[in-house]
């Protein structure tokens, strides 16, 4: 595995990994061989659009792939500390339950189903970190809910940390949620659509609430995500996924700048600026291939304006620059080394 | 409300945009849902609280707003497929809010809606043909060759024959809106209500959905009433842009002018909330948060609505809610820092 | 093969009774076609689903030994009177004192000259009374299945109006809200809190004598009833008692219906697909035919079979209890109820009727089941794809 390059630490690294689904329709190929690194201190984005496998590939960095999934092949290496590689697919389930919210905390996109209607937040706060060993009692926990309510600027924490779900608004929620991932002080955090369900304005000042922690808790930001707008705004790095597979890596810049793969061109044409007056949305003809019968070779030929016949072999990453992959046969030329 | 005085705001509106004729004229639109308890009433939401605004015949006007602002139940209210509590709708100059009956069912025909939910807006049971041919049932069109009819819809919204006697649920989310599309088309309607149609399909998909509306729009010289949160998208259709907070209109006026020169607080804020997708300008503009979370609509806040969130907020804010005044040709706002 | 049998042999993975499925509707289907040109092509889609449906039906084996039960019993119940070696009411003890509580397999013989030659016109010569006798001497299999016949005529009239009236109910209530389904649920309320057969006992007891001065008095009715259950004229008297079992269980059964469909029609009504039919301006009737009633008819269809089994034993509980039906008309239950003295010595006056009222039971709830897995879209996936062919 060729090292990222310059000024990387890595502190999650997924080799190879294979994902499949058994469904009662057919085997679901979900993730086909995905390779990245994310460096420690960065916010790296998984982009796609519905059934791209980001999610899957999120919950597979934990082993929390419910079944009928089961990772197939791959590794996933985490770096607690800089050169200490654990191989999470070599834990058992007692260390991986200890690395999972601790080390590597997780964000949804629904927090309403993320929270027990049953319980207040500070009741989720205090429990998890009593899970975690980081306080003694529930009381304590309490305590420390209030503390951890203050840092996702919940207004009136004090008061808050009683409220039941049911009594806050979407964007509370997912404070509280944040919060609660954020309260074992972890390594990692993966937000997964984080702001989907709640409004645009919640949306600014809950991704200005994560830029915020990150910078002060040191955090490594995982953000998976189909808003274009949001990437532009958040990520240092971008990885483009369709349909189980990762099709182009590059720094965010980059990937706006000079898309290389037909599929990030395409789906940035489709993508509506509303700072610029657009006169022409430009849609990808055709629809996301089903993945029990998923097309040969490259899987994005079938919509591919410049298709040939060597697309129908899978084509491997071709570096176009530093840090930018693509995973397609233009660039044969172009790109030095394979992967 | 007095005739008089209502004639006279009518009037007003009129001239809302210059160089345009109104086809719809909301006048002082009001819809209040009453909570119930357990015996009495406990308050209204406020959901639609004072609206007026026209919009001109074969263009489109945009309107924006979070959840809570009021922009579904005005579209409903238009279409009288929920009674306002008070105020006035006219179409072509034709007040429809006392209509009923025959002349009602005769309005259905001039004006028809687009849901936001592909999944569940056509009925599971019925085909295809079943769904488009219902309207020209139920109006009983005098169509020879319905079939024929049904085909050449289909056709219209890109689709065809194969597709015409299948169910719905085996269509995608993109095939399905056209589907509802075709549907609204059957009674050859001038004036359609588009109820966020791409919000639930992914990007590649609405870009298509929004160009083929568009097309019909030109088509059939189509007047539209685009409701959506998605400013980038409202941008790309609309001629003219409502922006809802709350219940009330905060600003109106031509895209161009709303997006390059907001005037209200809350449009500042909103368009500057929006993730753009393209990191330089993303990184380096200045935005303007709002702090805090929506207020209920069942308490609005004293005065202007927005003022507790505002930047800009005066004394005079919180006591009198100021009025839509055109602060420059065409361009409208509520907001005490321009009266 | 057509082209849409081709793609459905690459589908499907077909069992024998598949083709008989195949057989029947692409028989109705081609029927169809002719009397309206097109039909196929329009409900192809349709078709397809009945088709699948069918399939899945086939895939459960309960399911289908309660379609041979139901069918057995249809065909005994429709062709008995015309199969029973005797009339319902042929006391044979006059023939031969021998059938006096003959037991299953008992011979007795009708002598050339005899009462029964002459008078009752049954030829000479030797009958094996196959279930045997009751104490009049009357054939118990012929009375089984003349007994068919009456359970098979009180259940479908039951059915075919007491649901009806409560789905309709159900719909106007549950669409329309406010006072109508305030006092609707409230009537339900009242009725639902009698336990069902005490209510049901108590208009047997009462309506009998109402309803004989209707039934007597319209030859009509009374001619209609009495070819339905294959009655002998002279027995007009106590169809009033059957007649009133028949009402009493109309009244009995429309509110559970009625509730079911209100609380179904309450979530369906949200749908947005129905907004939308009120934005094309679809009248309120055809939004409940049209878009609510298909989409709830799967519950309401596992309902009806269920409930048809139900009515055959309360109708029979009901004649075992002494209303409903009265001598010397067959009915299962009143065979029960005559027997019952003779019991254990003749115990074949309860056994077999009471085994053929189970396994009519049984049927209509197997079948209900299977239905209901049918139906109900998170088990039908796994019966679809086992239906279907893996690659």
């Amino acid at each position: 595995m060729v090292k990222e390059g310059f000024d990387c630490d890595p502190i999650i690294e997924v080799r190879d990994l294979y994902v499949n689904f058994y469904t009662y329709a057919g085997v679901v190929k979900a993730i086909d061989g995905v390779s990245f690194t994310v460096c420690r201190g960065e916010t790296y984005c998984l982009v796609g659009e519905t059934g791209c496998g980001k999610t899957v590939t999120a919950k597979a960095i934990t082993r929390l792939i419910p079944p009928p999934g089961r990772i197939e092949r791959g590794e996933v290496i985490f770096y607690p500390e800089p050169g200490k590689p654990v191989n999470i697919g070599e834990l058992s389930e007692e260390e991986i339950r200890r690395i999972r919210g601790k080390e590597i905390s997780y964000i949804f996109q629904d927090p309403s189903s993320a929270l027990d209607p049953l319980y207040t937040i500070g009741h989720h706060v205090s429990e998890t970190m009593l899970a975690h060993g980081l306080v003694k009692s529930m009381k304590e926990g309490l305590r420390e809910a209030v503390r951890v309510l203050k840092r996702v600027l919940m207004p009136d924490p004090e008061e808050r940390v009683k409220s039941y779900p049911h009594e806050l608004s979407g964007g509370m929620k997912q404070r509280g949620v944040i919060g609660i991932s954020l309260s074992t002080k972890p390594k990692v955090l993966i937000a997964d659509e984080p702001t989907t369900a709640v409004d645009v304005t919640i949306q600014a000042q809950l991704m200005q609430l994560l830029r915020d922690l990150k910078a002060s808790e040191g955090l490594t930001l995982i953000l998976i995500t189909h808003n274009m707008g949001l990437v532009a705004e958040m990520c240092d790095r971008v990885a483009i996924m369709y349909a189980g597979r990762i099709v182009e890596e590059a720094p965010v810049l980059d990937i706006f700048k000079s898309p290389k793969h037909p599929y990030t061109r395409a789906l940035l044409k489709a993508v509506i600026n509303p700072l610029s007056k657009v006169n022409k949305l430009e849609p990808i003809p055709g629809t996301v291939p089903d993945l029990i019968r998923p097309p040969r070779g490259c899987r994005f030929h079938p919509r591919c304006p410049y298709f040939s016949d060597i697309c129908l072999e899978r084509p491997p990453e071709f570096r176009v620059g530093p840090r930018h992959k693509v995973a397609c046969w233009l660039y044969k030329e172009e790109g030095w080394g394979r992967e | 409300m007095s005739k008089p005085a209502e004639e006279l705001e009518r009037l007003k509106l009129k001239s809302m945009f210059p160089g345009e004729t109104p086809l719809v004229e909301v006048v002082r639109l009001k819809k209040y849902f009453p909570l119930r308890g357990l015996i009495f009433i406990k308050g209204y939401v406020k959901a639609v609280d004072d609206v007026s605004f026209i919009i001109p015949r074969g263009k489109t006007v945009g309107l924006v707003g979070e959840s809570g602002s009021g922009k579904t139940t005005v579209g409903r209210l238009i279409l009288r497929l929920v009674e306002p509590t008070s105020g006035k709708i006219y179409y072509d100059g034709v007040d429809i809010t006392t209509l009923s009956g025959g002349s009602l069912k005769q309005f259905r025909r001039r004006a028809q809606i687009i849901f936001q939910d592909p999944y569940m807006s056509l009925n599971p049971r019925m085909t295809v043909f079943d769904i488009i041919s219902e309207p020209v049932k139920v109006h009983g069109l005098k169509i020879g060759d319905i079939q024929g009819y049904v085909l050449n819809l289909l056709y219209q919204v890109g689709l065809n024959e194969t597709h015409m006697f299948r169910y719905p649920h085996e269509f995608s989310g993109g095939q399905r809106q056209r589907i509802a599309i075709a549907r609204a088309l059957a009674l050859n309607p001038e004036f359609m209500v588009l109820d966020e149609p791409t919000s639930m399909l992914d990007v590649s998909v609405q870009a298509q959905i929004l160009n083929l509306l568009k097309e019909l729009q030109g088509k059939y010289n189509l007047t539209y009433l685009f409701i959506s949160h998605d400013l980038g998208v409202v941008r790309y259709m609309s001629d003219y842009i409502a922006v809802m907070y709350l219940g009330k209109i905060v600003e109106v006026g031509r895209s161009d002018d709303v997006f390059e020169k907001p005037l209200h607080p809350y449009t500042k804020a909103l368009l500057s909330a929006i993730p753009i997708p393209d990191p330089e300008i993303a990184r380096s503009r200045s935005r303007i948060t709002i702090k805090g979370e929506p207020p209920s609509p069942i308490n609005p806040p004293k005065g202007c609505r927005f003022n507790p969130r505002c930047p800009f907020s005066m004394s005079r804010c919180s006591l009198e809610e100021p009025p839509l005044v055109e602060v420059e040709k065409g361009h409208w706002t509520s907001c005490w820092l321009y009266s | 093969m057509s082209k849409a049998e081709e793609s459905r042999e690459e589908v499907y993975e077909r069992k024998l009774l598949d083709r008989v499925v195949d057989v029947a509707i692409n028989g109705v289907t081609w029927v169809l076609d002719r009397i309206r040109p097109g039909w196929r092509v329009r409900n192809e889609a349709r078709i397809e689903e009945f088709r699948l449906t069918l399939y899945a039906f086939n895939r459960s084996p309960p399911g289908l030994l309660g379609v041979t039960l139901i069918s057995m019993f249809m065909v005994l119940a429709v062709l008995g009177p015309y199969i029973a070696p005797f009339s319902y009411d042929m006391p044979l003890v006059l023939c031969d004192q021998n059938a006096y509580l003959a037991p299953p397999g008992a011979v007795i013989t009708v002598r050339e000259g005899s009462l029964c030659h002459q008078v009752y016109g049954i030829k000479p010569g030797n009958y094996t009374l196959i279930l045997g006798a009751d104490d009049y001497g009357r054939d118990l299999f012929s009375r089984v299945l003349y007994g068919a016949r009456t359970s098979l005529v009180v259940a479908v009239i039951v059915m075919l109006v007491g649901p009806l009236i409560g789905i309709l109910l159900g719909l106007i209530a549950g669409y329309r809200g406010g006072y109508i389904d305030e006092f609707l649920m409230r009537l339900t309320d009242v009725f639902i809190a009698f336990p069902g057969l005490i209510l049901a006992i108590a208009f047997s007891a009462v309506l009998p004598d109402r309803l004989s001065g209707i039934i007597e008095g319209y030859p009509i009715v009374s001619s209609f009833f009495l070819t339905l259950f294959s009655l002998k004229p002279e027995h007009v008297g106590p169809l009033a008692n059957l007649v009133s079992v028949i009402v009493a269980l109309w009244i009995v059964w429309w509110p559970g219906y009625a509730r079911l469909v209100r609380g179904m029609v309450l979530s369906a009504r949200e749908n947005v697909y129905v907004e939308a039919a009120r934005a094309i301006g679809v009248p309120t009737h055809w939004i409940l035919l049209r878009h609510i009633l298909p989409n709830i008819s799967g519950p309401i269809l596992v309902f009806l079979t269920l409930d048809f089994g139900s009515v055959i034993l309360v109708e029979a509980s009901l004649s075992f209890l002494g209303l409903g039906a009265v001598p010397p008309i067959a009915d299962w239950g009143r065979i029960v109820y005559d027997g019952a003295e003779y019991f254990p010595r003749a115990w074949w006056l309860v056994f077999f009727p009471g085994l053929m009222t189970l396994l009519v039971v049984l049927g209509f709830n197997l079948v209900g089941d299977t239905l209901r897995d049918v139906f109900d879209p998170r088990t039908r996936r796994r019966i679809e794809f086992k239906v279907k062919r893996r690659r």
